[in-house]
């Protein structure tokens, strides 16, 4: 008997995400044969609040990104709603909780088609959600598992829940482009400051405990590498046209100065 | 009819009067599970009931600019006038959803079944477990919403991220104690970060207590009391979101998160006779066929419950995360 191909990608579909006052709507298809093994997750849009960055870890140069997180957009969950006969769309579900969230100061991300450099090479072009259309391992449930658009499908074997490889490399490429682009901010020069001050403390209370044998090498190593990091990151955010000469002081005059005229 | 030739053999004769297996006798074995109670662990505040409210949404009120946060402001002279001072109001909400789940059989199974653990009346007792695993997911949700984070998404747990949350919790005056809930990979990533350190490696019991593996059917397997000494209590759960490489781990005071409910004991449900109300959990039980078929029983469970995080006025919040 031949062994069995083991599947190698996923197809996963776009999540029509519109504005955030529009519906996103999510198509299921009765079509069980493209199903992978794993339980469904809630659909999610992406935000960023201002005060969370973080120094890059794939870019060939440092640099400080913002740090993305997911609202989930969950029945009773952090003020979402569940959809009643009113609600014609799902979006009139959440569209209080994430009003109430934008007024708190979150940023959401616009749910727009992101541009194919900034994603693997083995998804296809589309929107920052992915549904993947799932069954369960136990019944077979269908059902659709949302991820973030970087979270590829690996080859997996048949009876275990399929698995994702995250790919950061391109994560952090669509990370500098929010900034670029002004969907982000830029980040703010104390918070920046802050986290390389974060990361310098850190650096520095192991280096004391290393002197005194109570902290490891590579402790140490990785604590001194990520200051140095933070530091260039820093550095780069606020290099920027260097500053204009000082213009030379005037000597004061020491003799007297002339009435106004009359 | 078969003949049998000498010698006998089993082989010859099990197919005829024999079984293929024969049943242990023991009871069905339950598989592996994330058996974490969240809601026995008594952290997640019951913020109220929504029944007969008129609303599914239950609004939390807090107040600042009172008490040891407004001090007396001197008086420059003796006829200074005393400027009157304003108050801080705010307020968090909790919006009840609605949960479900069900399951059916024939009377044919009932009838010709051997195993009563597969029948509806067993079944139905796992519900409490199965709305014990839907509030922890929910938790888990609620958590990774919350704002500011401690940790990185590019690097693993470690001692100096545990540091760094003692130090938050530290330097925010007034809060009680938190909890930290963790994937399970998170913690081992920060046991492993324990197990390199010299000075722990000094301090032989602390360092096997740290290390050692656990008695998975215990019920507190799931729960590290005080890890590494610095008085934090972490506890793991496959129902951890994971979002940009990173797991969403959180950690939050007595009350950082709550929850309301939906006490269910106004329903009247269609089948009065055959129904339970769980009111404290918002839970009912009832049963009816499938609509489809009368040879079926069914039941269905519906739970109102909905969770948010306290006001960061009032709790000191934080996602404890790392890589994945």
């Amino acid at each position: 008997m031949p062994t069995p191909e083991l599947p190698t990608r996923t197809r996963s579909r776009h999540v029509d995400v519109a504005t955030l006052m529009g519906s996103a709507s999510v198509k299921d298809d009765d079509d069980f044969s493209d199903r992978v093994t794993a339980s469904p997750t809630p659909a999610f849009l992406l935000r960023h609040w201002p005060a969370n960055w973080d120094v890059s870890t794939t870019l060939k140069i440092p640099t400080l990104l913002p740090e993305i997180t997911p609202h989930v957009l969950a029945p009773g969950v952090n003020g979402v709603r569940t959809r009643g006969r009113r609600d014609r769309k799902p979006a009139d579900a959440y569209r209080t909780s994430v009003r109430d969230h934008t007024d708190k100061g979150w940023i959401y991300i616009d749910p727009v088609p992101l541009p194919a450099k900034f994603l693997p090479g083995e998804v296809p072009p589309g929107y920052y959600i992915r549904g993947v259309p799932c069954q369960t391992k136990i019944g077979e449930i269908p059902g659709t598992k949302h991820v973030e658009a970087w979270y590829v499908p690996q080859a997996t074997l048949p009876n275990e829940d399929q698995r994702f490889k995250f790919d950061r490399r391109s994560y952090e490429l669509w990370l500098v482009h929010l900034v670029e682009s002004g969907q982000v901010p830029e980040c703010l020069d104390y918070v920046a400051e802050r986290k390389l001050r974060h990361y310098q403390d850190r650096a520095g209370a192991v280096q004391r405990l290393h002197r005194v044998g109570n902290a490891s090498d590579k402790r140490l190593e990785d604590a001194e590498v990520r200051a140095a990091q933070a530091q260039v990151a820093i550095d780069r955010l606020f290099g920027g046209e260097p500053d204009p000469p000082a213009p030379p002081v005037k000597p004061v005059s020491t003799a007297t100065k002339p009435k106004r005229g009359r | 009819m078969a003949t049998i030739t000498p010698p006998f053999q089993f082989a010859d004769t099990r197919v005829q009067i024999g079984h293929s297996f024969l049943f242990a006798q023991e009871g069905m074995k339950i598989e592996l599970q994330d058996r974490l109670d969240v809601a026995a662990m008594g952290v997640i505040s019951l913020r109220g009931d929504v029944a007969g409210s008129g609303t599914d949404t239950l609004r939390i009120t807090d107040i600042g600019n009172i008490g040891y946060s407004l001090p007396f402001t001197a008086l420059a002279s003796e006829t200074d006038t005393v400027a009157d001072s304003p108050i801080d109001l705010g307020f968090e909400t909790v919006t009840v959803g609605t949960f479900g789940l069900g399951q059916s059989e024939t009377y044919s199974e009932q009838l010709f079944s051997r195993e009563p653990m597969v029948l509806l009346d067993q079944l139905k007792a796992f519900i409490p477990q199965s709305w014990s695993r839907t509030f922890r997911d929910q938790v888990a949700l609620t958590g990774s919403g919350i704002t500011l984070a401690v940790g990185s998404a590019t690097t693993d747990l470690s001692v100096d991220d545990h540091l760094d949350l003692v130090t938050v919790y530290r330097i925010a005056v007034g809060n009680s104690m938190p909890m930290a809930f963790l994937d399970p990979t998170q913690i081992d990533q920060l046991l492993r970060s324990y197990r390199n350190e010299p000075g722990f490696q000094n301090a032989a019991e602390v360092f096997s207590g740290l290390l050692e593996a656990r008695d998975g059917s215990s019920p507190d397997a799931q729960i590290y009391r005080n890890v590494g000494g610095l008085r934090i209590d972490m506890a793991v759960t496959d129902s951890i979101v994971e979002s940009g490489g990173a797991f969403q781990g959180f950690a939050f005071p007595q009350g950082g998160i709550g929850w309301a409910v939906g006490s269910t004991i106004p329903i009247t449900p269609a089948n009065p006779d055959r129904a339970i109300k769980i009111p404290q959990f918002g839970l009912l039980i009832e049963e009816d066929t499938d609509g489809t078929s009368q040879t079926t029983r069914r039941y269905r469970a519906t739970s109102w419950m909905g969770f948010a995080l306290g006001s960061e006025r009032v709790h000191t919040l934080r996602r404890f995360i790392s890589q994945t």
